[in-house]
């Protein structure tokens, strides 16, 4: 027991004075973190900027071009003609505008249609279907105003159930959404948080359980060590334990910077994240093990363990849900024991769920860990008997 | 004959080394007595390492026994390897690691109390010097210091025989004495010694018997001064000339015997009182000597002998 323990200390002071570990296992995940949350966990929504070529100049066009103003979603600018507002769409000064015909107003307050021509720049995707659907909602929205004003104005001419039938003729569906008790807002940075967890496993623990072991044999300290009378099963479980803690150190000092910076709405279910990392870590140690054992070099096996490590951060839900993946890439994704583990922290720390409503999936999980660590023991075993560790 | 009377630190039997089908040791038959020095003399890729590393219980072995104290080695149980102490040729440290830390994971690799392990270490920084840099991490030390670390990590667990594979390689001569007397003062505190060296002068200088090895093979095993007796010759006289009088040089001094010997004429049976008649001969047939000496037969002479090259004709 004693020499576990010194095992574990050894290798946990080793892999925390690497400074290169140190930084891509502890200080590159908090990076990603705070860059992701601050790219898409804005709760601002962007603005769009909308040129507005009025050709009216009368009560209803000021009116909608100071709807449009007001919205915090939109900022207007506005052009003398279409030559301008082409070449600022040019310079991406704006990503649309609007031309407001004459006799908008006259149109409007006298019974009869009109319209107004919107032109989106369709150059890049991501904006085009944005502006897009704000300016059409913002036209309906504009509409169902001027409507209601119409059908207030005749109120004074019309019986109440003629009113009522011209109300349903209007506006047949009416909807309005209210929040639902469903717990806590989730937002992108609740969402990141629990798959940041997920990282640990495949860096913390897969890539450190290889460095770990092949710096050992790389060193040649291994075969003092062999001289000892530590017998390879010390040997294994202190290195498991060093990296365990690393693995916790890594979850510890992101929560704390997550818990003050960005200020989550998450359960604290502290026992339940704890033991569902132990679960991801000893995934991650058991392949780790096996990689370092398994190639022939160790440089091939650190650059082994790192491409896994950083080919499965997009296949196992860390920043982005799965349904973003093609659906044959979802089978394979949700078959990994890692998705798992992060989908049951997520539902942890976003919702609370107890440990026993996922009894089936820990339990895949844990035959998935126990199977591949004893793979990877044997194999060590046999191979430090020999002359090869 | 005293020797014969000492208890067996380490008996070898027909011990024997393949890899990949090639022989590395072959037959290695070797009695190491207590609190002996005893020295494995041979060039690099001699298989002294490997032979070693077979002792200590490093590399496993395809025929043969090793006996550590009367118990084989094949058992390899925790009492053997307390009785053991492996010095490398690397240090094998941890680098990011501290001497003191290193020191301290080792003694608890061999189960030393606790309460002994400060008084250990006190101990040993003192006889080693390590002062200077008992706290700091091995990574900045100089090779002589990684090698003292190394030394005190072999000893933190007191075992009673120590092998050394090669350590003083790569140190300058200064240094290397200084291991010379740690050597010489772990003997005199009743260590059992086994060291492998290319340096002929470093077996000559520690070691009370030596074995040469070439090829995988124990060629003899005797005190350094009984070898060099047996194998040795004369005193003699040496002489340097340039490679293309070499012959012109044999040719002028047949009349005493003068003997090639690779790069050098060796005249046996001569002393200082023949040099200066010598150097006329050599002269009068054109030959400026580059060196003229008389030389004592050390074990460099005993391996040229036994193999028939010199120890540094694989470095």
């Amino acid at each position: 027991m004693n020499k576990i323990v010194s095992i574990a200390i050894k290798d946990f002071k080793l892999l925390i004075r690497n400074r290169s570990a140190l930084f891509w296992n502890i200080m590159f995940p908090l990076l990603i973190m705070l860059l992701f949350v601050a790219i898409f966990g804005r709760q601002t929504p962007i603005t769009i900027n909308v040129g507005i070529i009025d050709q009216d100049n009368d009560l209803l066009s000021e009116t909608f071009i100071e709807a449009l103003n007001s919205s915090n979603l939109t900022r207007v600018l506005m052009f003398n003609n279409k030559i301008d507002a082409e070449e600022a769409i040019s310079s991406q000064e704006i990503e649309a505008y609007i031309i407001i015909p004459g006799g908008f107003t006259s149109n409007l307050t006298s019974g009869r249609n009109t319209y107004v021509d919107i032109y989106v720049d369709m150059s890049n995707p991501d904006t085009t279907q944005i502006t897009e659907g704000l300016l059409r909602e913002f036209v309906s929205r504009f509409n169902e105003i001027i409507r209601e004003k119409w059908i207030e104005y005749s109120e004074q001419y019309f019986p109440p159930h003629v009113i009522s039938y011209i109300y349903s003729f209007a506006k047949p569906i009416n909807a309005s959404i209210h929040e639902a008790e469903a717990g806590p807002r989730v937002g992108y940075k609740e969402y990141i948080i629990s798959g940041m967890i997920g990282y640990g496993f495949l860096f913390s623990a897969l890539a450190s359980a290889t460095n770990v072991i092949v710096k050992e044999k790389e060193e040649k300290t291994i075969k003092r060590i062999k001289l000892s009378k530590a017998n390879p099963w010390d040997i294994l479980i202190g290195k498991t334990i060093a990296i365990l803690f690393n693995l916790y150190l890594y979850i510890g000092i992101m929560l704390g910077i997550a818990y003050l910076l960005l200020k989550p709405e998450i359960y604290w279910n502290i026992p339940q994240i704890l033991f569902l990392s132990l679960l991801g870590g000893l995934g991650g140690i058991a392949i780790g093990l096996i990689l370092s054992i398994l190639s022939e070099s160790p440089e091939a096996a650190s650059g082994a363990s790192i491409s896994i490590a950083v080919f499965l951060q997009f296949f196992i839900g860390l920043y982005f849900p799965i349904e973003f993946l093609p659906e044959y890439l979802q089978i394979v994704s949700n078959i990994l024991p890692f998705t798992i583990i992060v989908n049951v922290l997520r539902d942890t720390m976003l919702y609370n769920i107890p440990l026993f409503s996922f009894l089936n999936m820990i339990l895949i999980v844990l035959l998935f860990d126990v199977a591949l660590y004893l793979l990877g023991s044997m194999i060590y075993l046999m191979k430090i008997q020999r002359e090869e560790v | 004959m005293v020797l014969q009377m000492k208890k067996e630190a380490i008996r070898i039997e027909r011990l024997k080394k393949y890899y990949n089908n090639k022989p590395v040791l072959e037959d290695i038959n070797l009695v190491i007595y207590e609190e002996e020095i005893f020295g494995l003399l041979g060039p690099n890729g001699a298989g002294k390492s490997t032979l070693m590393e077979c002792i200590v219980g490093l590399r496993p072995y395809d025929y043969g026994e090793v006996y550590i104290d009367g118990e084989s080695l094949g058992y390899r149980g925790n009492n053997i390897k307390e009785k053991i102490g492996f010095v490398p040729q690397d240090p094998l440290l941890y680098d990011d690691l501290t001497v003191e830390e290193n020191i301290r994971f080792f003694a608890s690799m061999y189960d030393v109390p606790k309460n002994l392990v400060k008084n250990r270490i006190d101990l040993l920084t003192n006889w080693l010097n390590m002062h200077e840099f008992i706290n700091k991490k091995v990574k900045i030390l100089s090779g002589g210091q990684k090698r003292r670390a190394g030394i005190a990590v072999s000893l933190i667990h007191e075992p009673d025989i120590l092998i050394l594979d090669e350590p003083t390689t790569g140190l300058d001569p200064n240094i290397r004495r200084e291991f010379w007397n740690i050597i010489k003062k772990l003997n005199e505190d009743g260590k059992t010694i086994v060291i492998s060296t290319h340096y002929m002068e470093e077996a000559d200088e520690l070691c009370e018997r030596v074995g040469i090895i070439n090829d995988g093979k124990i060629l003899d095993i005797d005190a350094p001064i009984e070898l060099k007796r047996r194998y040795g010759g004369s005193i003699k006289i040496v002489i340097h000339v340039r490679t293309r009088f070499l012959e012109k040089a044999l040719e002028a001094l047949a009349e005493y015997n003068a003997e090639l010997h690779i790069d050098r004429i060796i005249i046996p049976d001569r002393d200082e009182s023949d040099i200066s008649e010598i150097k006329k001969y050599l002269l009068a047939n054109d030959i400026i000597p580059e060196s003229i000496e008389v030389k004592m037969p050390t074990l460099e002479d005993v391996f040229i002998h036994l193999t028939g090259r010199r120890l540094g004709d694989n470095e």
